[in-house]
């Protein structure tokens, strides 16, 4: 009997991590579904054709504020967004959760920043962060023109909440954003991304 | 005015408490303390950043896990004080909503060495300042940052501070170094398997077992671990991290387990360091783990015993009569031609290693000793061998040495001729898999190319040292008989071993192409002989330049003509299996080997033995002449009903090549011995006797029913 118990529990854990697989570099991106700050309904499939950066967002985590103190973040947005990329900020933390926000909130902190992504994605029952196995804020992917995912990972290699070590630092978004637009493949397809917990 | 002195005392109080400035920060209380209270110059001590956080709030260890950051320390010092990095103490697996972070609770001492340069110029006192950055979380996570300043006086005798206890309590605390306890690791699919050893009281008593990976993207944070027993044998299986990349060779981190990893139990935390193998090495029966630095030392010996094998032998003596020749020469020179012999050995190693390696990526199912499964290979080697044998005995001449094998290379000074027999050793050397070698191969493939070649690179070194060192110290040299005539007979005898060779080289062909292949390639070499009769019965300087050149063109023809017969019946499809079925002379029904047979004869509740066999495998032949000319092994196979299955290689086969790489195996002979009961194979090693067999026969019948394949 016991053995069965912890059979049914290991079966449950494999079954859940199998669940929790990020999606497979160089293959199709998760598609989703999920609503904005401004109540419109986004799916991966409406941006065939462009470039999407995902970026998961809690403005109340200290990796995310080293980001946007600085205005790197906002800087990386708007060049992005002007190139014609898709820049889709996403947060994910759970209502009553640190970093949860409600559509009204979320535009005005946006605002407030000065932040330039595509829109805001509210994901609060988390199914777009789990679809994508998002794991830290900021957790960066790319996803090509044809749909697949090409970048997961960190947004640079310095995995501090130190201003300071913002300078200096190799930023993995830009490198590979910058060789994408190119038209030559990424430098790297995936490393450990850091950050807080994302507050599902 | 009371009032003021009140407050004073409230602010103060800590401070005056602890002699040290305590930095508060959010949730945290931190301080940089000495073990010492003073420094001897020379003599390590330990510091340490005291870390004391709220309830509930917890510091990430060095590998963060999920997220966070590990504490980090800048020293602002004097440069002739070192200080080590952190000595961490076993981190707690704390599960966050579905995320996983390794840290520390409560109160904690981030211990380091230090060590004022004896060299220093004594003062008073050493101020050592340092700013620490790290992240505290709860639910949510902040950020802290302290600045702290230590002054310690330095004298000439050590004196414990207050601390001391502190710090002895937080020795306990890290994993232990040195233990009882080995480890082997392997990945399978998205997991390591671990397999533990030591003392069986320990082993059996672990409940929980955790492994905390050194480095992130090794380990699947929270992912499952599972402690798994099998008989007497210990596997945790760790699932690997979605981010982990195909080069972690080593699996290094801290074992944890509350029942601990000591006859007393005490000891809870361990460090293991673990090299990781593609697939579980089966070393015969011996458990253990194949480093690099083992394989390459098999590798070595495997080389070694090469210039043992049958194969070898014909170009051993051959090269051993051209050491001859030379013995009275100059001393550098036979030491150029031991070193360039042992050049061409190696080369030829890695060149093989790199087209093997090549091949192997564009994902051709070829192995070890695949030269020899191709008939048109064999053929001209077959060709060359015969004329080798034909020069020896005198029937014709090219320059003055049997060694130019590609023509006239050469002639005075011989040295690319010492080359080239290098390469031709080993090109002969290849189908012997000899013992250790089969394995060492297995594993380099498995590895990165560069180790690959490494170890490649030391077969064909093991296999040189004999003639690097016999052309190194010539005095062994000078025991090999002095030239004379009898070198003429000599070389003349030698020719036997060499048709010896070819003969075995034909019946290879004949095995790989037919009778009509094998009548082909006698045609051809009986054209090949005529030319060479021609050649040497004409010879340039007895005749007018017309007889040179129709005789020439004509001995040309026929060598050509033969070659051309031989090959031309080798480009049937070598891919066929030659059938492994049928009655051999020892009155042993062989089954033919595929991947459903074997399940079948299993499912069906049989012991199966397969003989991974090739025509051109001389230890394979030896060892099967060896076993089943012996009837009692050959009633005991009857007896216990053993199904007796035969995989040939003799000819390319993928599915064949794929079982032997499933045993990390890239060249037979390989013999399995599969129990009814259907557990993993008894590995048989690649030199047999009948007592080996007659063992690992009787262990199928006393062997505990174990079911880890169906487990997994």
């Amino acid at each position: 009997m016991k053995n069965m118990i912890s059979f049914l529990i290991m079966f449950g854990l494999m079954a859940a991590t199998a669940i929790a697989n990020p999606p497979v570099i160089g293959e199709r991106a998760p598609d989703f579904s999920v609503v904005d700050f401004d109540g419109n309904t986004h799916s991966l499939s409406d941006f065939e054709g462009k470039f999407v950066i995902l970026e998961w967002l809690n403005h109340d985590c200290p990796f995310v504020v080293k980001f946007y103190n600085a205005g790197k973040m906002q800087e990386l947005q708007k060049k992005y967004t002007e190139k014609g990329v898709v820049w889709l900020s996403v947060i994910s933390s759970a209502p009553g959760k640190q970093g949860y926000l409600e559509a009204k909130a979320a535009r005005a902190i946006t605002k407030e920043k000065g932040a330039h992504p595509t829109t805001v994605l509210l994901d609060p029952d988390g199914t777009m962060g789990r679809a994508y196995d998002a794991r830290v804020t900021p957790h960066m992917y790319i996803i090509n023109p044809e749909g697949m995912l090409v970048y997961n990972g960190a947004m640079d290699d310095r995995p501090t909440p130190r201003a300071s070590d913002l300078e200096g630092a190799h930023n993995f978004v830009v490198a590979n954003m910058t060789r994408l637009l190119n038209g030559e493949p990424v430098e790297v397809a995936t490393n450990t991304p850091y950050g807080c917990t994302v507050k599902y | 005015m009371i009032f003021r002195v009140l407050l004073y005392l409230f602010l103060f109080l800590p401070f005056l408490e602890t002699k040290g400035q305590v930095v508060y920060t959010d949730h945290v209380a931190s301080e940089l303390v000495s073990e010492n209270n003073s420094i001897v110059p020379g003599e390590s001590f330990w510091i340490a950043l005291r870390m004391e956080m709220d309830e509930g709030w917890y510091i990430y260890w060095k590998n963060p896990g999920d997220s966070g950051m590990p504490v980090l320390i800048e020293w602002d010092k004097p440069y002739e004080l070192q200080i080590s990095d952190i000595h961490w103490q076993y981190p707690k697996w704390i599960d966050v909503q579905g995320l996983t972070s390794y840290g520390h609770y409560g109160e904690v001492f981030l211990l380091m060495e230090a060590k004022l340069d004896e060299a220093t110029e004594v003062s008073d006192e050493l101020t050592i300042n340092a700013v620490a950055d790290w992240l505290v979380c709860e639910d949510v996570c902040i950020p802290g940052y302290g600045s702290y300043s230590l002054t310690l006086p330095i004298s000439d005798q050590a004196e414990f501070s207050e601390w001391k206890s502190d710090f002895d309590h937080t020795r306990t605390l890290w994993p232990h170094e040195e233990h009882e306890i080995s480890a082997q690791a392997w990945t399978e699919g998205n997991r390591y398997v671990m397999k533990l050893d030591g003392p069986s009281a320990v082993l059996e008593r672990w409940e929980e077992l955790k492994f905390f990976a050194d480095t992130e993207a090794t380990t699947e944070n929270g992912g499952p671990q599972q402690l798994m027993r099998d008989g007497d044998d210990l596997f945790f299986l760790i699932e690997k991290s979605s981010y982990a990349t195909s080069d972690i060779e080593t699996l290094s981190g801290v074992l944890y387990s509350p029942q601990g990893f000591d006859s007393d139990g005490e000891v809870v935390a361990i460090t293991v360091s673990v090299p990781i193998d593609d697939e579980p090495m089966f070393f015969a029966d011996s458990s253990a783990g194949t480093s690099l630095a083992m394989a390459l030392v098999f590798a070595l010996i495997g080389g070694l015993i090469l210039n043992l094998m049958p194969c070898v032998f014909p170009v051993l003596s051959i090269k051993i009569m051209h050491f001859v020749h030379l013995g009275g020469g100059n001393k550098d020179v036979i030491r150029m031609h031991g070193v360039l012999f042992a050049l061409g050995i190696l080369v030829s190693f890695l060149i093989l290693a790199a087209v093997l390696i090549g091949l192997r990526s564009a994902g051709q199912e070829l192995g070890w000793g695949f030269q020899l499964q191709s008939p048109v290979f064999i053929g001209i080697l077959a060709f060359l061998m015969f004329g080798l044998a034909l020069n020896l005995l005198g029937v014709f001449e090219i320059g003055n040495s049997i060694i130019n094998i590609a023509g006239k290379a050469s002639v005075g000074e011989g040295y690319r001729s010492a080359f080239l027999m290098g390469v031709l050793a080993t090109i002969l050397a290849t189908p012997c898999t000899a013992p250790f070698m089969g394995a060492a191969l297995g594993f380099a493939l498995t590895l990165p190319a560069a180790q690959a070649l490494l170890i490649f690179g030391f077969l064909g070194f093991g296999m040189a040292i004999p003639y690097v060192l016999l052309s190194f110290f010539p005095k062994m040299i000078s025991y090999l008989p002095k030239p004379g005539a009898w070198m003429e007979t000599l070389k003349q005898a030698m020719a036997f071993p060499l048709f010896a060779t070819v003969l075995w080289l034909a019946w290879v062909f004949g095995a790989q192409t037919g009778f009509d292949g094998l009548f082909a390639l006698l045609t051809g070499l009986l054209l090949a002989s005529l030319g060479a009769w021609i050649l040497h019965r004409w010879q340039p300087y007895t005749i007018s330049n017309k007889a040179r050149i129709i005789s020439r063109s004509i001995a040309g023809l026929l060598l050509a003509g033969g070659l051309f017969v031989a090959l031309s019946s080798a480009n049937t499809d070598a891919t066929t299996a030659q059938s492994g079925s049928g009655t051999d002379n020892y009155g042993i029904e062989w089954i033919s080997f595929t991947p459903d047979i074997v399940d079948e004869l299993r499912s069906d509740g049989r012991h199966v033995f397969i003989d991974f066999t090739a025509a051109w495998c001389i230890t394979c032949k030896a060892n099967e002449r060896v076993v089943f000319s012996s009837s009692e092994v050959r009633e005991r196979f009857r007896d216990l009903d053993v199904a007796m299955v035969k995989a040939d290689w003799t000819n390319r086969n993928p599915d064949i090549t794929r079982a032997l790489s499933e045993f990390n195996r890239s060249g037979v002979p390989l013999y399995l011995l599969y129990n009814a009961d259907g557990s993993a194979p008894q590995v048989l090693p690649e030199l047999l006797t009948p007592g080996i067999v007659m063992n690992a026969l009787s262990n199928l019948e006393n062997r505990p029913a174990a079911h880890l394949n169906n487990d997994f």
